[in-house]
Formats: structure tokens, C-alpha cells, sequence
């Protein structure tokens, strides 16, 4: 049979491991806001019994590990999830923040300025002596020249804002890469797995933020060490405790716009440029790259259409003087059929509406305006005819709507897919929430039953101690 | 089986339920206010495509009216002319079957050549009648004056300077119309200048005849101006047809642009009363929500404790 100094630390080890636990439990409430926190659980066990007098006698509590309840598969999939719907957010942002250019309020939109450019020429047809109504056509192709360029460098002012983001999220991800390389490390160096769960947590948000930017896949290796690579599988950026680094260098072969390189140690840097998917890093090199460009592309083909329609009947017709001036409407070349230098369908007419301005001696002499099919016929007016009847096909109105529908419709698709992806992240980070968060009423229960437990083990050592005194200063009185 | 449902997990879904809620109040009060359909072009990337070909082909309707308005106005201008010309034509004629009474005097005959005389002039100047700073009967020469007197050669009396060209005006996708009748198809008829289809070569020979007393020039001028009288009648009659032809398309072309606003606008325009329930309803659900939050924020076990 054990003595009473045995049953003191009996009860001792019942106090430190009630006084560890309630630590726990203070911890969790503590951090019940914490992003990516894991809610924390003692894990308790008897001592070790001794045998003494053919019994074996237990020895009191033993507070064997603290460990945080996590579920990887969901951190994982919250990972994924959260590249996709800041992919999906980033892209629906940029493209409803021009969408509004492109709206059509039969005032001042795409379709209206290029029906009220050809209606000008159809106006010009009833009465081609008129001075007034060759002013206004020229007023009319201004307004088309000024609302293609206005809507085209818009475009491009999104392209330059992504890729100024671009530079700035590249050392975010270089920021947290390191990070998450310096506690892959202190996980590593963990007694025993898991044992280091506010490091797991801390990583587990990084990772999150992360994900935010591009888009990754990672895996625990078997010391705990998250391997971090990207989702396109074109480079690693953390391997155990050490990371890659990004950097983003203006190239001239993309207009001197940022390309992405990714450098693990001494090896020679890669152009991961194209291998970044999703993440708000990720949507900003696709909107740079592909979204607007693919825009841009439409508006150049649509002004190249015109373009090159309208110079080509114009060069023929005759001037309000009755002489084939044979000028262009539009500045062209006749070497590029009528289309300005360095313009071709081989590019998608790239730069066309750049180049697009209304020939300078048209905007200084409306009468040069070739309205006539034939020579010295003032009130002739078969080439005015001809020039608006290539919109009466409806092709031009065609290509705008096209656009309006392209735009519109990759609006939708992203904003559908950031809803989905949100409702999905919400759920999986519910999920989560439902396995590793902190719940006030169980921490309250924890809270009263380890307090119980620790008045009971003080009781308990309060009887020891009178017991003793008994034997010490009582017996035998 | 309980599944934990920690505080922040609830508080998350709960705002972004509210999120959703006020997202939609924004969007449907933008609707209300613009009275659009149509917030933002993701909302309904078809239907916006569709609005601007549905008002793109308003449009053209619209301009094509215009012409056919333009064109009806010069056809209206140049039967005004062609009218009046015709007018004067029975006056002339008047003149000269009183010039062939065999009772009438020689003295009287010549007092009908001044008037003969005013009315050739009159014709002469409803040749040249301008429009909106064009001659109309000048076919596309416009800016020319088409009719005036011969100075050098008594035959024929009037010259033109203008052309035969037609000046048409599209009104339609695939027709046109005509605006003009070139002066020498109405003045000098199928014969040409100086022949018996010439109105001012009648006109002429009457003078002459009248002035003259000669019964039988008179007798060949009168047969002419009626031969004359039948051409321009034939011509105001084309001109009519022609406007007709118009306002028949321009009622076409306005009933179709009625059927296209109407699909425009199931497409365009809002539905106010179900946007205004769905408005209030999701008011209701903004208030539920918020309510609720505020509850079960303050309900925990730590409220029990003490």
C-alpha cells in the first residue's frame, strides 16, 4: 500500500493536469476569432500503476498531449477553392468595370455611334450639295474615331492596372512562400506529429492567402512539411523549409509588360507566365493576356471593317466638285488596301483602332467627301448610297452586339462562378468550422468540468494534508 | 448525430446570406429607379445583345422613313411644278383654240401672244424650280440651272444643261425610289428639243402662230400642246404613284418598328410589379436575418454562468 506523500502527488497530478487543461481551454476561447484556428483538446491519461502488496496501485492523471483538431482533405479543398472564387471575383470585377462602356443606351453606345456614322452618309444621299449635312458626317466619324479609341484605351488602361498588380502580388507570394517555408521548418523540428498545432494553424492561413493569389496544389510530406507547387504543376514554390521566389521583370516581347519567372535555388529562373492559373494573381495575367486583349481584338476588327468598306468605295467616288479625288475617308494606304500601314488580317487588324482618324483633309474640306458615282454630278449621290449600304447588311451592328454578348456573357460567367465558389468556400470553411472551431457553450463545459475536477483534486489533497497532520501532530496524544 | 455549429461558422453563412440580400436590394432598386430590365450587361448577355439589334434595326427603319419622308418631299415638289405646269398648259391651249375662231381678228390674236408669251416663261421658270438649293428637273446636275433660252439658234427656243440622271433613295433594304424626273423627259418629251413633244417648242409655235395669224401653225401647236398636255399628265401621275408607294412604306416600315419595340421592350423594359414584390420581399428577409444574427449572438452558456 502506497503512503500518504503518494496520494499528495496523486492529487498533485490531478491539479497540473486539471490547471493544463483549463490553460486549453482558455486558449481556445481566446482565439475563438482566429482565422484558421483549430480548437485545441487535452488529452488525459492515467498514470502508471504501481504494484505494492500484490495490488497494483494507479498514480494519479498524466496530461499526455495537447492537439488540435483539424481535417487536411478540407484545409486542401478550402485551399483550391479559394483560388477559384478570387479568380473568378478578380476577373468579374475587371470586366464589369468596363461592361458599363459597352452598354447601350441608344444614346451613346458602340451601335449607336457607328449607325449614326453610316446614317450620316445616308443623310448625305438625299442632298450631297449640302455643306451642312457633309459637316455633320464628319462630326459623325469623329464621334465614331473618339468612341472606339475612348473604349479601346480603357481597355488598356485595365491591362496596365493587372499588370501593376501583377508586380505587387508577386512579392506577396514571395512574402508568404517564406513563411510557410519557416514554419514548415518548426513543424518539422515538432516533438511528436501534431504537437505543434498554433504553428499548423498559422500555416494553414498562409496557405489560405496563398491559394487567394494563385492557384496551388500541396501535400503534407511525412514530417509535416506542406509541399507547395503550381496548380498547372509549372513550378514548385515550397519545397520543405525552403521556397522558390517569383519575380516579375518587364519584357518586351509583351510590351514591356511584367513576365513571371520563378527561381528555386540555383537554378536558372523559369517563365512560368502562362502556368500561373487562377488566384487573383492567376485572373490579373489571364485578363492581361487573353480576357481584354480578346476585347481590343474585336473593336480593332470591327474599325478595320469599316475602315477598310468605307475607303474603299470612298476612293472611287467623286467630290461635292464632281473630281475623283481618289482620297480615303479613314487615313490609309493604297499598298494595304486602304487599311493604314502594318494593319492585316494576318495580326486581327492589331492597332487598327490606334491608327484610326478621319483623313485630315476631310476634317479640313467636307467637300472633298466623295458622295458622287460619277464624275461632275453634283446631286449624284450613288457612292453616298453605296457607303451606307454596308451597314444595311447589318454586319457592323453585328460585330458590336457580338462584343456586348462576349463581354456580358463572360460577366456572368465569372460572377456565377465567384458566387458558386464563395457558397462552396463558405460551406467547406462551415465545414471546418463545424470540425476545428472553437463552440463557447463546449468551451463552457470543459471550463466547469475542469474547474470541478480541480476543487475536487484540491479537496483531495486537503484530506491528505489533515490526515497527515493526524499522524503527525495528533497521534499518540 | 450533433454537428457542431461554433459561433463564427453561424456568424459567416449568416452574413453571407446578408450580403446576398443587400446585393439584390442594390440591384433591384438600380432596376427601379432606371426602369431598366437590364442592370449590368452579365446580368442578361443576350438579352443585351439582343436590345442593340433590336435597336439597331428601329434605327434603320427609323432612317429609312427619313428617306422616304426626304424623297416623298421632292417628289411632292416636283409634282407641285409638274402640276402647275399643267395648269397653265389648259391655258394655253384656251388660248389657242380661240386663236383658230376663224371670226377672230388679227389684232385680237396678237393681243394673246403676251400671255402666251408670260406663260412660256412661266414654265421656264417652274423648270428651274429649286429645292433645298437644288434644281430638281436638272437631273443630278442639281447645282446647275437646267433651263434658259436658246441665245444662239431661235430652234429650239429652250436649251437644258442638265442631265438624264435618275437620283434614287434607298427606303428600304432592298428598294428604291426615284426623286427626280430629269427636265428633258418632262419639258421635251420622247421627241426631244425643238420637236413636236417640246412644251416650250409649242409654246413657241403658238407665239408664233398667234402673232402671225397663221391658223395653221396654230392648229399644229394646239394638236402639239395636247400631245405635250397628255406627256406631263403622265408624268404628275408616276409622280403621285411614287408618293403613294411611299407612304404605303413608311406605314409598312413604322408598323414593323411597332412589333420591334414591343420585343424590345419585353427584353429592356422592367417589370415593375414583380420587381417591386421581390423588392419588399427580400426587405422582409434583409429585417429576418438581421433580427436573428442579433439573437443568437447573444445567446451562449457563458450568459449562465456565475
Amino acid at each position: 500500500m502506497s503512503g500518504l506523500n503518494s496520494s499528495l502527488n496523486i492529487g498533485l497530478s490531478g491539479l497540473q493536469a486539471t490547471q493544463s487543461a483549463l490553460n486549453v481551454v482558455g486558449h481556445n476561447i481566446t482565439n475563438i476569432n482566429t482565422p484558421n484556428y483549430s480548437r485545441q483538446v487535452v488529452n488525459l491519461s492515467s498514470a502508471g500503476a504501481v504494484y505494492q502488496n500484490g495490488q497494483m496501485y494507479g498514480q494519479g492523471v498524466n496530461l499526455t498531449s495537447i492537439s488540435g483538431i483539424r481535417n487536411r482533405l478540407l484545409d486542401l479543398q478550402i485551399s483550391q477553392t479559394l483560388s477559384r472564387q478570387m479568380g473568378a471575383q478578380t476577373r468579374d470585377n475587371s470586366i464589369e468595370s468596363v461592361s458599363t462602356a459597352f452598354e447601350d443606351d441608344g444614346t451613346s453606345g458602340l451601335s449607336t455611334i457607328v449607325g449614326n456614322f453610316f446614317k450620316g452618309f445616308q443623310d448625305l444621299a438625299s442632298n450631297p450639295e449640302n455643306t451642312a449635312l457633309r459637316t455633320n458626317l464628319v462630326g459623325q466619324a469623329q464621334t465614331l474615331v473618339d468612341g472606339l479609341k475612348s473604349r479601346y484605351q480603357m481597355l488598356t488602361q485595365v491591362r496596365d492596372s493587372a499588370n501593376s498588380a501583377i508586380s505587387d502580388q508577386v512579392s506577396e507570394v514571395n512574402t508568404l512562400t517564406a513563411q510557410i517555408a519557416d514554419l514548415n521548418k518548426a513543424i518539422a523540428s515538432e516533438a511528436a506529429t501534431g504537437a505543434n498545432s498554433d504553428a499548423r494553424d498559422q500555416r494553414s492561413a498562409l496557405v489560405d492567402k496563398l491559394s487567394k493569389l494563385v492557384g496551388i496544389q500541396a501535400f503534407e510530406d511525412d514530417d509535416g512539411r506542406l509541399q507547395i507547387m503550381l496548380e498547372s504543376g509549372a513550378g514548385i514554390l515550397v519545397a520543405g523549409d525552403k521556397a522558390s521566389t517569383l519575380t516579375a521583370t518587364a519584357d518586351p516581347a509583351l510590351g514591356n509588360y511584367y513576365r513571371v519567372d520563378l527561381t528555386s535555388g540555383s537554378a536558372a529562373p523559369t517563365d512560368v507566365t502562362g502556368g500561373i492559373l487562377e488566384g487573383s494573381l492567376g485572373a490579373n495575367l489571364d485578363l492581361r493576356d487573353n480576357i481584354i486583349p480578346g476585347y481590343q481584338s474585336q473593336l480593332d476588327q470591327l474599325a478595320a471593317g469599316i475602315a477598310s468598306g468605307v475607303n474603299q468605295l470612298h476612293y472611287n467616288g467623286y467630290a461635292k466638285d464632281g473630281v475623283q479625288t481618289n482620297n480615303y475617308f479613314f487615313t490609309g494606304t493604297v499598298a494595304n488596301n486602304g487599311l493604314p500601314t502594318g494593319i492585316t488580317s494576318a495580326n486581327n487588324y492589331l492597332g487598327m483602332v490606334n491608327s484610326l482618324s478621319v483623313n485630315a483633309a476631310i476634317k479640313s474640306d467636307s467637300s472633298l467627301i466623295a458622295a458622287a458615282g460619277a464624275s461632275g454630278e453634283s446631286g449624284n449621290n450613288a457612292n453616298a448610297k453605296a457607303i451606307f449600304n454596308l451597314s444595311s447588311s447589318g454586319q457592323f451592328t453585328t460585330q458590336v452586339s457580338s462584343l456586348i454578348n462576349g463581354i456580358g456573357t463572360d460577366a456572368q460567367r465569372f460572377a456565377t462562378g465567384a458566387t458558386n465558389y464563395e457558397n462552396l468556400s463558405t460551406a467547406l470553411q462551415n465545414q471546418r468550422e463545424s470540425v476545428s472551431g472553437v463552440d463557447l457553450d463546449e468551451e463552457a463545459t470543459n471550463l466547469m468540468a475542469y474547474q470541478r475536477g480541480y476543487q475536487a483534486c484540491a479537496r483531495f489533497i486537503n484530506v491528505i494534508d489533515q490526515l497527515t497532520n493526524q499522524l503527525i501532530n495528533n497521534f499518540g496524544q | 448525430m450533433t454537428i457542431r455549429t461554433p459561433n463564427p461558422s453561424a456568424n459567416r453563412q449568416s452574413l453571407l446570406d446578408l450580403n446576398r440580400i443587400k446585393e439584390r436590394l442594390a440591384a433591384e432598386q438600380k432596376k427601379i429607379s432606371s426602369g431598366n430590365a437590364i442592370s449590368r450587361l452579365g446580368e442578361d448577355p443576350t438579352g443585351s445583345a439582343l436590345i442593340v439589334d433590336f435597336r439597331a434595326s428601329v434605327d434603320r427603319n427609323n432612317s429609312y422613313i427619313s428617306q422616304a419622308k426626304t424623297a416623298g418631299y421632292f417628289l411632292s415638289s416636283s409634282e407641285t411644278a409638274a402640276s402647275s405646269m399643267e395648269t397653265s398648259m389648259v391655258r394655253l391651249m384656251e388660248l389657242a383654240q380661240n386663236g383658230l375662231n376663224s371670226n377672230l381678228t388679227s389684232t385680237a390674236r396678237a393681243a394673246a401672244v403676251s400671255e402666251v408669251s408670260a406663260i412660256r416663261d412661266r414654265f421656264l421658270d417652274l423648270a428651274n424650280t429649286q429645292v433645298q438649293g437644288k434644281y430638281i428637273f436638272a437631273g443630278t446636275n442639281t447645282t446647275t440651272k437646267p433651263f434658259s433660252y436658246n441665245t444662239l439658234s431661235t430652234t429650239p427656243p429652250v436649251v437644258y444643261s442638265g442631265n438624264s440622271g435618275v437620283i434614287s433613295l434607298d427606303v428600304a433594304a432592298s428598294a428604291s425610289v426615284a426623286t427626280n424626273v430629269p427636265g428633258s423627259t418632262l419639258c421635251f418629251g420622247s421627241g426631244g428639243a425643238g420637236s413636236s413633244t417640246d412644251l416650250f417648242q409649242a409654246a413657241t409655235d403658238l407665239m408664233n402662230g398667234l402673232s402671225s395669224s397663221n391658223l395653221t401653225q396654230i392648229q399644229t401647236a394646239y394638236g402639239n400642246l395636247r400631245t405635250i398636255h397628255d406627256q406631263v399628265n403622265t408624268v404628275i401621275t408616276d409622280l403621285g404613284g411614287r408618293q403613294a408607294g411611299l407612304t404605303t412604306l413608311q406605314e409598312n416600315l413604322g408598323a414593323y418598328n411597332i412589333s420591334l419595340k414591343a420585343i424590345q421592350s419585353s427584353y429592356e423594359d422592367l417589370d415593375y410589379p414583380s420587381t417591386i414584390t421581390q423588392f419588399v420581399s427580400d426587405q422582409t428577409s434583409q429585417q429576418a436575418a438581421l433580427s436573428v444574427m442579433a439573437k443568437v449572438n447573444n445567446q451562449n452558456l457563458f450568459n449562465f454562468l456565475t
